[in-house]
């Protein structure tokens, strides 16, 4: 194991632990995303993984240098003042890289990421996006093992988003074992990850690989767009037994084997059908699995029962 | 602890400071108008009806040295302004996040304010002969000396106790409240009483050790003992300020990263 926890509990004042983390084992190579809402403890773990907490309790084992530990922060930690260069030489000497090792790694990873025009320019001077691709190369200066992520594309665009992540997901052709550890709350930008830990309440509840998280719902997903989601989401809940996930105000998801009979119900159901505007049928994502998982695991954790708890297996 | 990484990690704290300040000059150097303005204000409003028996220069040159020693307190104050604003853009989070032995960051800190004080000092003595003061006059010796211990142990207290405070608001209440009664009960503006509470609480301020060396570089040519009396517990009070700075980098890692 690359990194571990085990009887582990954090704190950020003695009366209340903020993580507790029975045991948790992290192996080479592994894309981790832990999920959860605002406040479930995702950056505590991150952090507390990465070293830069360090336990209340209990124990972490690192088998990793820690000159090889890398961190990306909720915002882009670079020196404004300063052009991505200066800011790339310093950090690669806090690091302790020699100045060789540094100019080589700057060119490398200015040619991966796209920096090559932005890098004799302030940071202060750079669009959100380009502040990040400068921040994602200060991270991987020191060739780290293991890369650590706090919801990295906090403050992006859509478009900004969708391009840090195939930057990031590029990376791997500079090191294809790199360990990935990412903490998100959005269900979309969790592609690259193979694994996943919900957290709620400071715990890890749900500990699943990407296909047994995928295998959790049925292949059809129902998109309906309505303006009166709560009258239609009882009906679906009541009348026809099924679980229904309200991402948006006017947006209803649910997930069943065949989504084309649903909606041949619905329009039976004059009242119901209508209230909604739209209807799409496409196949269930990675994005409405992480996405019904967070719902259910707050809702269960909210309720004081758990539908599915694989915490810590 | 590799003493290699801690110098590296010095050097690349000092250069971007410098960066900095080549790129903020002015910011930096409107620093030096302050203690000019004091001097030429009250030493020369003063001058005419303040007479110095125990030294030798009149109260102008007098207070030039406490002018300096201004100079000193401001920038490093400014300094520990600049270090809670690199904690709340995140720079200094990523520093602290890394493997940087904490000794170096604080040396790195540090070094590059005693640099910028040094600059500073530097532009404040041109103005030397308007005190009546000649070049060739002054001690250099002890004025390096001094300005360098005495920045160091300025720097040290500054950045540790920025790293505590963590907001722009505290420090400006610190240095009202604290920073600038402690200067003025320093022997900055008048000649400090050789007994009682304030001799002693005297010696626990460095602004006193480092008013009284620039004063000996001066006007005021020193016994040994007198040079010593001084420059003692100003190394002392350096070394304390280096540590309390690097004890603070590794409290700030566990409470705010």
């Amino acid at each position: 194991m690359i990194v571990s926890l085990s009887d582990f509990s954090f704190a950020y004042n003695p009366d209340n632990n903020a993580l507790v983390v029975p045991k948790l084992d992290i192996a080479a190579g592994e894309k981790i995303a832990l999920v959860g809402r605002n406040g479930s403890g995702k950056s505590t773990l991150l952090h507390c993984l990465s070293g830069v907490f360090e336990a209340s309790s209990g124990k972490r084992a690192c088998r990793v240098e820690p000159q090889k530990v890398a961190l990306v922060f909720q915002t882009p930690c670079l020196d404004k003042k300063l052009t991505v260069l200066e800011n790339l030489l310093i950090f690669g000497k806090v690091w302790g890289l020699k100045r060789a090792q540094i100019e080589h790694r700057t060119m490398q990873l200015a040619q991966l990421l796209d920096l090559e025009s932005l890098l004799q320019k302030t940071v202060g001077s750079l669009s959100g996006g380009q502040q990040r691709r400068a921040d994602l190369a200060r991270a991987l200066l020191s060739e780290p093992e293991i890369l650590f992520l706090d919801e990295p594309t906090t403050g992006l665009d859509v478009v900004a988003q969708r391009e840090f992540w195939a930057l990031l997901a590029q990376t791997k052709n500079l090191n294809p074992a790199l360990t990935l550890i990412c903490a998100s709350h959005h269900a979309a930008e969790l592609g690259l990850f193979e694994r996943f830990l919900f957290l709620e309440q400071g715990r890890v509840e749900l500990d699943v690989k990407r296909e047994e998280l995928l295998s959790k719902l049925p292949p059809e997903t129902l998109e309906i767009t309505t303006f009166q989601a709560q009258q239609v989401k009882e009906f679906l809940q009541q009348a026809l037994s099924l679980a229904v996930t309200e991402p948006m105000h006017n947006k209803l998801l649910i997930h069943v084997d065949e989504a084309e009979a649903v909606v041949s119900k619905l329009k039976l159901i004059s009242g119901v059908h209508d209230a909604i505007e739209a209807t799409t049928i496409r196949k269930t994502n990675l994005a409405d699995v992480v996405l019904r998982q967070l719902f259910s695991t707050h809702e269960a954790v909210g309720a004081g029962t758990l539908i599915e708890s694989g915490a810590n297996r | 602890m590799n003493r290699q990484h801690i110098l590296q990690v010095a050097g690349a704290l000092w250069q971007r400071d410098m960066l900095r300040f080549a790129k903020e000059r002015s910011r930096w150097l409107g620093l030096v108008s302050q203690p000019l303005l004091f001097w030429f204000l009250i030493g020369f409003g003063l001058n005419r009806v303040v007479s110095l028996p125990e030294s030798n220069g009149n109260y102008l040159q007098f207070f030039f040295s406490g002018s300096l020693v201004m100079c000193v307190l401001f920038t490093t104050l400014f300094g520990a302004i600049s270090l809670i604003e690199d904690a709340q853009s995140g720079f200094l989070r990523a520093i602290l996040a890394s493997p940087a032995p904490r000794l170096g960051i604080a040396a790195g800190k540090i070094a590059g304010l005693v640099t910028l004080v040094l600059a500073q000092l530097a532009i404040l003595l041109l103005f030397v002969p308007l005190a009546g003061l000649s070049f060739t006059a002054l001690n250099w010796g002890i004025l390096a000396l001094s300005a360098v211990l005495g920045s160091t142990a300025l720097a040290g207290l500054n950045l540790g106790a920025a790293l505590l405070i963590n907001s722009v608001q505290g420090y400006h209440a610190i240095m009202g409240l604290i920073l600038f009664p402690l200067w003025i009960v320093s022997g900055a503006m008048f000649p400090l009483p050789s007994e009682g509470i304030m001799a002693f609480l005297a010696i626990l301020n460095p602004m006193t050790h480092i008013a009284s060396l620039f004063r000996f570089a001066l006007i005021d040519p020193p016994t040994a003992s007198q040079l010593w009396s001084h420059l003692t517990p100003l190394m002392l009070q350096a070394v304390v300020c280096v540590y309390f700075t690097t004890l603070m980098t590794r409290n700030r890692k566990a409470r705010h990263v």
